[in-house]
């Protein structure tokens, strides 16, 4: 190898490293932080000599996660099975079925995909209002499922144009009704779109900021995330426990996407870019 | 006859697609026809729960403030019609006007820094062996786009303060002069909550664009090669326009991000120092819950609605054009 | 991803579809056209003896220990009322606080930041029948002005009750004793112009003349101590605050206070990052050493005795000329009764414990740093002396009597404070709008928000 290759090697290195420490830093720094002496006001980035755990422990019962994390799970358990099954129904009907009016249905959903959820915060919080639900956590969990649907419908649908149409003639040939040919043939070979689907509407309900900021006034009937914004309203300027509880919060995410890394970003480009 | 749902370029990749479609519209008037029609209608159950839902709390609340800014409304009171007042006042106030011009400097943050370097990194992983190194880099460089914006407004509100990192780095090779809060900084802070954006964005970009490198065909490679095409000459003729539909969705999702900004600044700046960091998503939240002027937050609301379905048509026409 | 464009014919349809619905929702949105006066609940002393439970929502920070002891007096008083506090930070209370009377579960008692239209909108209670059960009628009536609004649901000082509680706030200047005395400050300064001269030789010496924060709002007190002190009278600034016809701030008093405060910043008289440093940064930064002066309210001046007794001394914001008046911002730490409470008999039980039971005034002194008021022949609390505490409330009593206490000019509006003093007081300290236009910006943005 010649020197210039080599050089031309070490900066491509570098960029790709400098770009990586980019990523990393802000969590980094986060993390020394959160083990400063509590009460410190410590530097950006210093290894502190003596780690204090106990900051988590601390942030932890602050904050109250127990009943936080123990809303976000109800809050998707709410969204995400029937976000993803209906998504799968309509996604399946508007790609193998005949809809009456399916373009135009299509059409509105694809619309959706568009519109940011604060052009639709004021109407929703009146009428989440009219209906009682303000303050409850079926305030959250409806937008949501409504909000999140076009995305679902959007991507279950890529799925099912690509299936096999042979399969669903030979279903047809043995006298299967479009429920048995779902259930029997296409639903099985979906299995790797709809739970990369249900791994990304779980990070968009645990992640969600804005409906549980306006819609639930009570910190702890919120998603984590609404949570953590009261959280930093109320503790704000102890740095070391703000940052502990911020770890504490995108712990999960974090080991959701570890595992599922592989998967998720292959799904997500096939999704993605059908 | 029925619509047929897919649209036309796949109609064409797989002809056989909608099994239904092609048989039914060569299918005679008579009694068969209505047995059809019957399993069609049918087919309406499936999409219902789906369309239902997303009709009650994404459609109507969409319709709603259109209505709502043509009122002047506290929110609790009697509305009053307001005719085009406030409208004309999302051209006309500054403060307003100003929360839109942010919006769109931010795509500058949120698209063009993270598909820019998103196309330099995804290169340069391109040409790494498979192996952990490949492995640990995409996953590093995506793993901000998984967290909560929240966190990462946190995370980088830590870093821009005056202990933050960002300041102790320029103390440590003699730039002292140049620290500042840089959130509280008129000049910098638009840029630095920018930046929390280009952080974001470039993991999702990277990614997706590394995969569409991948799909592109090695051959057209090797004939740049053998056209003797340098690595600048390679990469416009080759990757830029094979990546054509990679760019598309990159610049879609991101610039909706940017344009409908919300959870980063009010965690961070809430629109300050002055209103220069003040986008159409927090003065909504503000207009209408702290003023209360529900009608004028729904002007604001539908607008970015509209700015977003404009800015985004353009690019959708520029991904299907050869 | 299939681009839109290829669905023109569908938004053609989806735009047909949202006219229709449009036709069909036509109607204007809203409640009733008139929801009727506020229903007169008949005001009954006492708190009976069914098992209740008092909900109070106030600010997070100080609010939350002072309230939790103020609520354990009075549970150990009524044993049948157990008195539970819930907290929000100032600015999603500000926010949501019209949302949260309005809603489902809505708390017995609340800390009202400003009364915006929740007079108009009948959220809160009417509390001049309890005035009248209690006798609170017949004690000193300037406490009761800011919690006081008019007919039309925005002027206020005049007009039936709609709030009360244990004590008072107010603004003037601490000091850090060690550094005022390595500058050669003997005593507080007797004019503006002296306090000027003491921040120079403050930034002479090397240290930081002013700790503030710029972030909230903190630089807006400084602001309208300035315009008092200049107009040598504060009663266009109390009209101004009270919402009062045809009031207004763009004077040239109001210019000439943006202007010192503008020098000020420029002088480097503020710290550099001042638009940066947040409510609760600032008294950090000050207990720290950072700062000879730090212009705040009584509020702090618990946690400073805290951090070092006897270190801190407080003074009101200097005259104009020698001799002038002095002025200081009050306000009520108001608390109302949502016109939803189911327990408002109990709640007004409340409010007039905690401004007339002894222990209860003490403890708002000593935790919450507040100023009791109450009746005149009510006793004093005590106050170590020589701690900030103690010099906020004789500061307190001697305005008192010189009529020198005035509201906010943040408490002017809903949305003033956030919308409008505080973003533009940024912009005068970091030279991107002049005194100028500053005084005519907050004025027609105060304007608007009355809907003048």
């Amino acid at each position: 190898m010649t020197t210039s290759a080599i050089a031309d090697r070490l900066t491509r290195t570098g960029i790709l490293l400098a770009l990586m420490l980019f990523a990393i830093v802000p969590l980094l720094s986060m993390l020394t932080t959160a083990l400063a002496a509590p009460g410190s006001t410590p530097q950006g980035l210093s290894w502190p000599s003596d780690p204090h755990w106990h900051n988590f422990v601390d942030a932890w019962s602050a904050a109250n996660f127990l009943a936080l994390f123990r809303s976000s799970t109800l809050i998707v358990i709410g969204v995400v099975p029937a976000t993803v099954a209906m998504a799968t129904a309509a996604g399946y009907a508007l790609a193998q079925l005949t809809v009456p009016f399916g373009k135009a249905i299509y059409g509105l959903l694809l619309v959706g995909l568009t519109l940011p959820v604060e052009a639709l915060i004021t109407p929703l919080y009146y009428n989440l209002r009219a209906m009682g639900l303000l303050g409850t956590r079926l305030a959250i969990v409806l937008p949501l499922i409504g909000l999140l649907m076009p995305f679902g419908v959007f991507w279950m649908r890529a799925h099912f144009l690509g299936a096999e149409p042979a399969l669903t003639e030979a279903a047809k040939v043995d006298g299967a009704n479009n429920w048995q040919t779902f259930r029997r043939i296409h639903l099985p070979l979906a299995t790797s779109a709809w739970s990369a689907l249900s791994v990304l509407f779980f990070l968009a309900t645990w992640n969600q900021y804005l409906l549980p900021l306006v819609l639930v006034d009570d910190p702890a009937k919120r998603t984590v995330a609404g949570g953590l914004g009261a959280f930093q309203g109320q503790y704000g300027t102890d740095i070391v426990l703000l940052c502990a509880g911020s770890l504490l919060i995108i712990l999960p995410s974090l080991v959701i996407f570890l595992i599922f890394q592989r998967n998720f970003v292959k799904a997500l480009l096939q999704g993605a870019v059908k | 006859m029925p619509t047929i749902s897919s649209p036309p370029e796949l109609r064409q990749a797989s002809p056989m697609t909608d099994p239904t479609s092609t048989s039914a519209a060569t299918q005679p008037a008579g009694p068969h026809r209505y047995a059809r029609r019957a399993r069609h209608w049918s087919a309406l159950l499936w999409v219902a729960p789906a369309f239902a839902t997303y009709a009650a709390f994404v459609l109507f609340p969409m319709f709603q403030s259109v209505q709502y800014s043509f009122y002047h409304w506290d929110g609790i009171g009697p509305a009053t019609p307001a005719g085009l007042d406030n409208w004309k006042a999302i051209f006309t106030q500054p403060e307003l006007l100003h929360s839109v011009a942010h919006a769109f400097v931010l795509i500058i943050f949120y698209t063009v820094l993270p598909v820019g370097l998103g196309l330099v990194a995804a290169s340069l992983i391109r040409e790494l062996r498979p192996g952990p190194f490949n492995t640990t880099a995409r996953v590093m460089l995506f793993i901000p786009q998984v967290l909560p914006l929240v966190a990462a407004g946190i995370a980088w509100t830590w870093m821009y303060s005056s202990d933050g990192l960002v300041n102790q780095v320029l103390r440590a090779v003699g730039l002292d002069q140049h620290t500042r809060a840089w959130l509280g900084d008129f000049t910098f802070a638009l840029p630095a909550v920018g930046v929390i954006g280009v952080w974001v964005m470039l993991g999702f970009c990277t990614v997706l664009l590394l995969a569409g490198i991948g799909k592109i065909d090695p051959s057209l490679y090797e004939a740049a090669r053998i056209d003797g095409a340098g690595r600048i000459s390679e990469f416009l003729a080759v990757t830029l326009p094979g990546l054509r539909r990679e760019l598309v969705v990159c610049t879609t999702f991101t610039m909706i991000a940017a344009l409908a900004s919300f959870d980063i600044i009010q965690i961070s700046t809430q629109g300050g120092p002055g209103y220069q960091t003040m986008v159409p998503g927090v003065q909504i939240y503000r207009l209408t819950f702290l003023q209360q002027h529900v009608g004028q937050a729904s002007a604001l609301a539908v607008f970015l609605a509209a700015l977003v379905l404009v800015v985004i048509w353009p690019i959708q026409r520029l991904g299907r054009e050869k | 991803m299939r681009s839109l464009t290829q669905y023109r014919g569908t938004v053609r349809l989806a735009a047909v579809a949202a006219a229709g619905a449009l036709l069909v929702a036509g109607c204007a949105p809203g409640g009733s056209a008139d929801a009727g006066p506020e229903p007169s609940k008949p005001a009954t002393t006492g708190v009976g003896s069914e098992p209740v439970t008092l909900k109070l929502l106030v600010t997070s920070g100080v609010d939350v220990p002072f309230f939790t002891a103020l609520g354990k007096l009075f549970h150990a008083k009524y044993g049948n009322v157990t008195v539970k506090v819930e907290s929000q930070d100032y600015a999603a209370l500000t926010t949501n606080i019209a949302h949260i009377l309005a809603g489902s579960n809505v708390p017995d008692l609340v800390r009202v930041p400003q009364f915006g239209n929740l007079i108009k909108d009948h959220l809160l209670t009417n509390l001049d029948p309890y005035a009248k059960a209690y006798g609170w009628d017949k004690w000193p009536q300037s406490q009761f002005a800011t919690t006081r609004v008019g007919p039309d649901g925005k002027q206020r000082g005049t007009g039936s009750l709609y709030g009360a509680g244990p004590g008072f706030g107010l603004t003037g200047i601490y000091y850090n004793k060690t550094l005022a005395q390595r500058i050669g400050m003997t005593r507080p300064p007797a004019t503006v112009a002296e306090f000027e001269q003491l921040l120079a030789k403050a930034r002479d010496a090397g240290m930081q003349p002013i700790m503030i924060n710029g972030k909230d709002g903190g630089s807006v007190y400084p602001l309208q101590n300035l315009v008092m002190s200049y107009a040598d009278d504060a009663q266009a600034v109390q009209d101004w605050t009270y919402a009062k016809p045809g009031a207004r701030i763009d004077d040239p008093a109001t210019v000439k206070a943006a202007t010192t405060l503008q020098r000020w910043g420029h002088a480097g008289y503020l710290p550099a990052d001042v638009n940066d440093i947040d409510q609760t940064r600032a008294p950090a930064a000050f207990v720290k050493g950072t700062g000879v002066f730090f212009p705040s309210g009584n509020w702090q001046a618990p946690g400073l005795d805290k951090a070092g007794a006897g270190r801190f001394g407080f003074f009101l914001f200097p005259p104009g000329e020698a001799g002038g008046p002095s002025y200081a911002m009050t306000a009520s730490s108001s608390l109302a009764i949502p016109a939803k409470s189911t327990n408002a008999a109990a709640a007004a039980a409340f409010l007039d414990f905690v401004q007339t039971d002894p222990q209860a005034r003490q403890d708002t002194v000593t935790l919450g740093g507040l100023v009791p008021a109450g009746p005149s022949d009510a006793p004093a609390p005590t106050a170590p002396a020589g701690s900030a505490v103690a010099a906020t409330v004789s500061a307190f009593q001697a305005l008192l009597k010189s009529n020198g206490l005035v509201g906010f000019m943040a408490d002017a509006t809903a949305s003033i404070h956030v919308n409008s003093l505080v973003p533009q007081t940024q912009l005068l300290l970091a030279g991107k709008t002049s005194p100028e236009a500053y005084a005519a910006k907050v004025q027609s943005d105060y304007e608007r928000d009355l809907g003048r």
